[in-house]
């Protein structure tokens, strides 16, 4: 095992792994990379693969197989990327299983290229290719792609994530050296002029906070990676961590470095098991390499990390609940003071910062935190990763420089509303956030921008809505969410959210009065303003700013009965048009709780006390016939 | 350091809270998670300020006050969001009573609503009107609540002394603090969400995770959440006696609740007490105490009058003196009666008076935390709860025990010396201080290990339980000298100190040997169970001609006598005990003496006079104390006098070591902790703890009928796994009715399951 025990050493081991990078793309064996992150294994690309490896077994000549984790085009998983001798490498998406055979017989040992599966060409600037042009754009210039500016993710869904040479090969642990020649307060100053900000939520000055811990004094120090990730509909860290975690391990030596760290956790949900894996692995790279340890490439700076896996709790996200929790107690968040910078975990100073934050540091040593300054607007510089979901056509993750408004994102990006409905709204910041109407969509998305439209940038989550989600609903489900993850140690919070989602649920089900609304609002704004920590605090955001943008549809439901959106259950009821109707039974067949009464030929009625508004008889009803629909308001008695 | 608080200028030291700074400037900040002692949590949010320079509102409870801080205490939005979040509290609780427009007029109405089985509102509740939440509702100034009342009906949880409600809980936490405070640590937050709670592990009774029912929770709760079972709707005290406990040496303060004549509870007035400090003097209002004198007559006991009793037993000690007769009492007893009964049998009866339990030398627990190093021998946590509390502030601790007890864990060094070996470990130490050879064979513990220690001995401060035979207080005796250290060897009852400076440590064992051979005639016990400490002397003790015992209880003692006198307890006296470091400690009447009952001294100045002696005459317990301090009598026993003899452990090859030791829940010869109906709960089944490896090697698991079989006879008992006990070790609470197998502490025995 070859171990670097000077930046010598470590120059040399780069040079052999970037020769080894280059004969993989160089040489003449097929290469075929299959996107192995979560988002393709849930797509079938575990299947995809295997189907390749069948297919393509007994040949006589090789084929080289790669996995690589996410480039970000989840919605069009499983991708696979095809480099053949000469040629450049083509990606390809939507290779589910099935289309395996036709991959390989037309695009591996055919000359077809298959333009209409194919997304692009993934050309890396790194790499010598003596590849003849194509008449296929470059995956760079895809629409979700081209706007985008990867920093964080810049080794995502082109490196193999268990293979550390193809980090170093990529310029991996460059920076490492770099910050361990340079004074720790001058690396301190570097991060300070990028401007870099929290990336977990709080957008908390990173060169400010690692100064407070740098001047804390103590022999222990900690340095804490939250990779908890607990907002729903959150996948930005996983894919970090799937897809590149040696530059989350980058990242802590460099602060470790900065800050005088001696020891450092990674603290990963249990819900996470590939990213625990490739962290695991990670890990024991680097330290065969020497990257970790002891004498760091021959520095004196001792570090090394563990990991320590969560237990299913959002709250544990929350940084003093989180150091608790490592400790092996309750995870319940503490006042502050103290701070962790002074004291945190063990009552040691301790400096806590998330995936992504850890993520961007190589790339401003190595370029300098002034050209990082130079992206992004106003205070927010740098980029921002954003998952990307909901009623978008292009669903997926993506990097974006801060400023970049929401319409580009939904529209240019994401490609805009399946089947060109209108836009109703985006979340941003998750069950923390709020939801920002169409009419805004020209915000720029930056931490003050989005703090004045009453969200939060968070930690980057992007719901997507359209006119098919009632508003009402989702300020329900997200508090139905932070209620059930309260730990229960403040009374705002555990009291405050549940009395706020009766208020919703009675909303929901018709049973409100006007009055619920003021009562609505004054507890938000109690459970706001007397939380303990961030879970409460932002706990009401989701009602806040949906009262403040879609008033509407709350006195809709209060005065009205109704549900635009037909989603709440006990507003909404199913009809069968009689005139549209042809009898042909098909709904009552499917009807789960039989309450469609057919007789061949005669109308079809549905019961409304046995109706559970599933949808599937809508679902069932030839198009051509198109005979039941939603319906809201008082419950629609048809008679025989 | 220098603030200011609503436009007031305030100084306070460094290091206090900015809620405590405001009370000191006479502003009284909301909150109910608070509280003095405990570990700040700032988790009820009602004592949120606003802070210049500060985002938000933090809670004035865990925040530190700082040179120029600006705080202001009341502002509009601090009062709407107070009512907000009081309001939040008040919809989970039963707050019926706190706005109904009836509040205060339901006088009519109050009887059959305390039958109720459940709290509905104020009015209905057992802490009504000593309840925080109502104060804080007053100061709030809360009118009404209406937000939903959104509660789950859950079940009242019944444990041992007192009850868990969580409908009344508020989740302020200070239980679960309390707990981690007394090293229990027996409650925790459990579940999230709505569905939060305060509970234990699995949801197991608090006596199968670790609770000593120290009370500390009860004392702390703000609401009727949790409330003992005793004086439970008596409501508030007419008055708090403060007094000394009279069970062990650490001679905490206690303070009894009374009202109308009666003791209602007991309160905690800042020690920190035990189960049986905190619950266990209810034996004060038992109704088997005796009310009267009780004469034998035809072979019966019938009762009395005091004159026909004194005259009696005047008669029948009289015709005894010098070596036919003994009197023997115990550290149970004030100073006042001691004295008097020291001088009773001097001067009256030219003899001597003895005490099982006299040989003390105190150690203070408030002067512990300051102790440099400190060196433990015995199982504190059951004989001295609240000494062994204070160890764990001392800078240097270490432990010798066999056992795995909670103070090893507390502890910087823990020496594992099998049972029966720790005088052995102790002249090990002496021995290593002088650089002699050390000889360990079988003790368990390594050369390495005990001279690894003897830098740190030096001037260390070695503190013996009352539970240790006399080798091992000789033994330490030795190690205090040769590290020039101090000696401290605790006394069973909370006045051995005052039955030690008596010298009533002489002659303990001749006195006993004496009536084992039936050399005595005559006899006045004073105070003390002997027949059912020691079996043996039953039969010998009915064979003496004439016999007074004077006692609270109808005892097994008492009843072999010819005189019984009702004597007065604890509660119903004025009398001082002796703390350690020689200062006295307060007994105060709390309640008048039961039926005809007598405090001790006056019955012993009785009789003397009944035989006509002089120099009885004393009108009260002062006139007493007086001529107790003109006397001065100062007896440091030394060791060879005194405590249990050492063991003898029997040569045949049987397969444990079994180790009879102290009960927290029974304490002495369990004369009044047998009358607690919660402690006789506790000490139900017969335990018998064992090793987990043990067990598993015989096939028994944790609840298994077992059989202990030792030379002397069998017993059946419960088996209990223990990760405490070491390997071929037992372990019992020691119990009068365990003489069928043993009599010494420690013993040889055999384990069998019971088919």
């Amino acid at each position: 095992m070859r171990r670097a025990s000077d930046f010598e050493g470590l120059e040399k081991i780069r040079r052999d792994a970037v020769l080894a990078w280059n004969d993989l793309f160089g040489g003449n064996f097929p290469l075929v990379c299959t996107g192995m992150s979560t988002c393709g294994i849930s797509a079938q690309a575990c299947q995809t693969e295997d189907a390749l490896k069948a297919e393509l077994a007994g040949r006589d000549y090789p084929v080289k197989f790669m996995e690589v984790g996410c480039l970000g085009l989840c919605y069009a998983e499983p991708l696979v990327y095809i480099k053949k001798p000469g040629l450049p490498m083509v990606c390809y998406g939507f290779v589910t299983p099935d289309v395996g055979p036709s991959l390989v017989s037309r695009v591996i040992e055919g000359d077809d290229l298959w333009k209409e599966r194919a997304l692009g060409v993934v050309d890396l600037p790194d790499v010598k290719y003596q590849g003849v042009a194509l008449d296929i754009p470059s995956i760079w210039d895809h629409p979700m792609l081209k706007p985008q500016v990867r920093i964080a993710l810049r080794n995502c869904g082109i490196i193999d994530p268990e293979n550390i040479d193809h980090y170093l090969a990529r310029g991996g642990y460059s920076a490492l050296a770099k910050a361990l020649k340079t004074q720790p307060e001058n690396v301190i100053e570097e991060v300070k002029r990028s401007g870099l900000r929290g990336r977990g939520g709080a957008g908390f000055p990173t060169g400010m906070k690692w100064e407070f811990c740098r001047k804390a004094g103590g022999s222990e120090k900690y340095l804490i990676c939250n990779a908890d990730e607990g907002d729903p509909g959150a996948f930005m860290d996983r894919s970090v961590l799937e897809g590149d975690p040696h530059s989350v391990l980058e990242g802590m030596l460099i602060a470790a470095h900065a800050m005088g760290s001696t020891a450092g956790i990674i603290y990963c949900r249990a819900e996470y098991p590939l990213a625990l894996q490739r962290l695991d692995m990670a890990l024991r790279q680097a330290r065969d390499y020497g990257l970790l340890g002891e004498d760091i490439l021959g520095s004196g700076m001792d570090f090394d990390i563990a990991i320590k896996e969560g237990a299913g709790a959002f709250v544990c996200g929350e940084e003093t609940a989180l150091m608790v929790s490592i400790e092996g107690q309750r995870g319940m968040p503490k006042t502050r003071p103290p701070f962790p910078a002074n004291a945190g975990l063990w009552s040691k100073p301790t400096n806590i910062n998330n995936v992504e934050t850890f993520a961007n540091l190589s790339t401003i040593i190595n370029r300098g935190g002034d050209w990082y300054s130079t992206i992004g607007i106003g205070r927010s510089k740098g980029t921002k990763t954003l998952s990307l979901a909901g009623a978008v056509r292009r669903a997926g993750l993506i990097e974006v420089p801060m400023g970049m408004t929401l319409r580009e994102i939904i529209f240019n990006i994401g490609g805009g509303i399946p089947d060109d409905r209108a836009c109703k709204g985006v979340l941003t910041g998750g069950p923390s956030g709020g939801c920002i109407p169409a009419v805004h969509l020209d915000t720029p998305v930056d931490y003050e921008s989005l703090t004045k439209e009453g969200s939060i940038m968070g930690s980057g989550s992007m719901i997507i809505i359209d006119e098919r989600t009632c508003i009402v609903d989702l300020a329900r489900f997200f508090l139905t969410f932070t209620q059930r993850e309260s730990c229960g140690k403040c009374t705002p919070c555990r009291i405050g959210t549940r009395q706020m989602l009766e208020i919703l649920e009675r909303i929901t089900r018709g049973e409100a009065e006007l009055c619920d609304l003021a009562t609505l609002e004054r507890l938000a704004n109690a459970v706001k303003n007397g939380s303990l920590c961030g879970l409460g605090s932002t706990a009401p955001n989701p009602v806040l700013t949906t009262l403040r943008f879609f008033k509407d549809e709350f006195e809709e439901h209060i005065l009205r009965g109704t549900c635009s959106s037909f989603v709440c259950k006990d507003l909404t009821s199913f009809y069968i048009d009689p005139e549209r109707c042809r009898s042909c039974g098909i709904c009552a067949e499917n009807c789960p709780s039989d309450a469609i009464s057919s007789q061949l030929k005669a109308e079809h009625i549905i019961d409304q006390d046995k109706c559970i508004r599933c949808g599937v008889c809508i679902s069932v009803c030839p198009e051509k016939f198109n005979a039941v629909t939603r319906r809201s308001g008082k419950k629609v008695v048809q008679c025989g | 350091m220098r603030l200011k608080i609503d436009r007031m200028d305030v100084e306070v030291p460094a290091g206090t809270t900015v809620k405590e700074a405001a009370r000191q400037a006479g502003i009284m900040i909301p909150g109910l998670c608070d509280y003095p002692d405990l570990k700040p949590y700032g988790g009820c949010r009602l004592c949120l300020v606003e802070i210049e320079s500060i985002r938000g509102f933090p809670s004035s409870c865990t925040m530190p006050v700082s040179e120029g801080m600006v705080v202001r205490t009341s502002t509009q939005a601090l009062s709407d969001l107070r009512k907000n979040i009081l309001e939040m509290l008040l919809s989970e609780h039963p707050s019926t009573c706190l706005t109904c427009e009836r509040a205060g007029r339901c006088d009519e109405a109050r009887e059959p609503m305390r039958k109720v089985p459940q709290t509905m509102g104020c009015r209905y509740c057992p802490k009504d009107q000593r309840c925080a939440l109502q104060e804080t509702v007053k100061l709030v100034g809360l009118e009404k609540v209406e937000l939903s009342h959104i509660g789950s009906s859950r079940k009242v949880v019944r444990s041992p002394f007192f009850d868990r409600d969580p409908n009344l809980c508020i989740l302020c936490g200070r239980c679960v603090r309390a707990c981690e405070a007394r090293d229990a640590k027996a409650i925790s937050f459990v579940f999230r969400g709505f569905d939060v709670g305060i509970g234990t592990s699995f949801d197991k009774p608090l006596e199968e995770v670790g609770c000593r029912f120290c009370g500390a929770c009860v004392d702390v709760c703000p609401t009727g959440a949790l409330v003992e079972r005793a004086g439970r709707w008596a409501g508030p005290a007419e008055n708090v006696i403060l007094t000394t406990c009279p069970y062990c040496s650490a001679n905490c303060q206690i303070g009894l609740e009374v009202a109308g004549g009666k003791l209602l509870r007991v309160a905690s007035v800042g020690s920190n007490l035990c189960v049986r400090g905190r619950f266990g003097t209810g034996f004060v209002q038992d109704p088997s105490r005796m009310k009267l004198p009780l004469v034998q007559k035809n072979g019966k006991l019938v009762e009395a009058s005091w004159d026909e009793a004194l005259a009696v037993a005047a008669e029948g000690l009289a015709r005894y003196s010098g070596e036919q007769f003994a009197a023997i009492t115990s550290g149970v007893c004030t100073n006042e009666a001691l004295f008097l009964f020291w001088k009773f049998a001097g001067e009256v009866m030219k003899s001597n008076a003895v005490a099982l339990d006299a040989s003390t030398i105190g150690i203070k627990p408030e002067e512990i935390p300051a102790m440099g190093s400190v060196l433990v021998v015995g199982d504190l946590a059951k004989t001295n709860p609240a000494t062994e509390l204070a160890m764990r502030s001392t800078r240097s601790l270490a432990v010798i025990s066999p056992f795995k007890t909670n103070l090893c864990k507390s502890a910087s060094v823990w020496i594992r010396p099998r049972p029966g070996y720790e005088s052995l470990i102790l002249s090990s130490l002496t021995r290593a201080i002088r650089g002699e050879d050390l000889y360990l064979d079988s003790s368990g513990v390594t050369e390495e290990e005990i001279r690894k220690e003897t830098a740190s001995l030096e001037g260390v401060n070695l503190v013996v339980g009352p539970d240790c035979y006399i080798e091992v207080v000789k033994a330490a005796s030795d190690l205090a000298k040769a590290a020039r250290g101090r000696l401290y060897v605790l006394g069973a009852n909370c006045n051995s100190q005052g039955a030690s400076d008596l010298g009533m440590g002489h002659g303990y064992q001749e006195t006993i040997r004496a009536i084992a051979k039936g050399r005595i005639r005559a006899g006045y016990i004073m105070g003390s169970n002997l027949a059912r400490a020691m079996p043996e002397l039953v039969e010998p003790l009915s064979g003496l001609d004439f016999l007074v015992v004077q006692d609270i209880f109808l005892t097994e003692t008492a009843r072999l006598a010819n005189v019984v006198l009702p004597a007065a307890s604890f509660a119903e006296v004025d009398g001082t005990f002796t703390g350690p470091g020689g200062e006295r400690r307060r007994l105060r009447k709390a309640v008048e003496p039961l039926g005809r009952s007598k405090p001790d001294w006056q019955i012993v100045a009785e009789l003397a006079r009944r035989i006509d002696a002089s120099g009885f005459d004393y009108d009260s317990a002062e006139y007493v104390q007086r001529e107790m301090q003109t006397q001065q009598a100062q007896n440091h026993a030394e060791p060879e006098s005194l405590v249990l003899e050492a063991p003898t452990i029997p040569s045949e090859d049987a397969h444990f070591i079994l180790i009879t030791g102290s009960s927290l829940y029974s304490f002495g010869s369990d004369t009044r902790t047998s009358k607690i109906p919660d402690l006789r709960y506790l000490t139900r089944e017969k335990h018998v703890e064992m090793n987990h490896e043990d067990a598993e090697g015989l096939g028994i698991s944790s609840g298994d009928r077992i059989v202990i079989d030792t030379n002397k006879g069998s017993i059946k008992v419960i088996s209990k796994l223990s990760r405490g006990v070491p390997r071929g070790v037992l372990r019992m609470d020691l119990k009068p009715d365990l003489n069928k197998i043993t009599n010494c502490r420690i013993s040889r025995a055999t384990v069998r399951r019971d088919v």
